[in-house]
């Protein structure tokens, strides 16, 4: 049987895959970096991260 | 919280540091703590560490990092509230595992990151990473297309930073684990475009929602 493991995992995919992938149940997240609360979120608004904000800003369509 | 899973399989993937907290038919496997996480290397390997091993006793729905719930009756009522879809997600994903699979440039392409002298190389930027995006989003086709997968059990993300033409994420059966690596290595071998890293078996979060 194959045991799940990701210490294989670079470290960049493992920031992108529990940051912006996993189930969400309604509540609160808070990602705090060195002691800093950098975002909180409250029900089901989806988390991302600031390269996925700055991704999704790089694709948006022009006025 | 650090995952779901379905309520008859608590005990057996539960642990002493976990807290268990149930509905009827699904459970929320969470780790008590004073404040909330730090996205810190640790917290997050730790994070990965704990829904890896948990995914490893039983079928579950790993948890995004950092919900931080004020108590087990508040997350309780969180679980109450989304137990049907819940349900829904770990029968679908049931004892399934997630292969991840980088695909990386052979050679250097536009970057993001330069910031453009001029109008004009703004929209020659522009244009290069969207024929970058297409050139890789035909690339994951083809590579989809080789796999003995079903289209619905692979998603990807196209150009996620420099350097990665796509993340690619499979949900196989653990039996399918080393097949599908051997073809996906392959893959990478004969591609002149991209190079292919697969990392897993890993629990399912790009299939958890």
């Amino acid at each position: 049987m194959n045991d799940v493991a990701s210490s294989d995992i670079p470290l960049v995919d493992i920031v992108d895959r529990l940051l912006e992938r996993g189930v969400v149940l309604a509540g609160r997240a808070t990602i705090s970096v060195a002691g800093v609360d950098l975002i909180e979120l409250r029900l089901n608004v989806l988390l991302a991260s600031v390269d996925a904000l700055h991704r999704v800003e790089r694709e948006r369509p022009l006025p | 919280m650090r995952a779901i899973v379905r309520t008859a399989d608590a005990d057996r993937s539960a642990s002493t540091d976990l807290v268990v907290v149930r509905a009827d038919e699904v459970a929320a496997l969470a780790t008590a703590c004073a404040g909330a996480p730090e996205a810190t290397e640790s917290e997050l390997r730790t994070h990965d560490a704990i829904t890896s091993r948990i995914h490893s006793a039983s079928p579950s729905l790993p948890s995004r990092f950092g919900q931080l719930f004020t108590d087990e009756d508040a997350l309780a009522r969180a679980l109450k509230e989304r137990e049907e879809s819940l349900r829904k997600g770990l029968d679908s994903v049931g004892a399934r595992v997630e292969l991840s699979a980088t695909l990386h440039w052979r050679s250097a392409r536009a970057s993001a990151g330069t910031a453009p002298a001029s109008g004009t190389e703004y929209l020659e930027a522009r244009a290069a990473r969207e024929r970058e995006r297409q050139r890789a989003e035909q690339i994951v086709t083809r590579l989809v297309e080789q796999l003995p997968i079903e289209r619905a059990f692979a998603r990807h993300r196209s150009c996620p930073r420099d350097g990665v033409a796509a993340i690619v994420a499979l949900l196989v059966t653990r039996d399918e684990v080393e097949t599908m690596r051997t073809h996906i290595q392959s893959f990478g071998e004969r591609s002149s475009e991209v190079t292919a890293a697969v990392h897993g078996p890993l629990p399912p979060y790009s299939f958890a929602s």
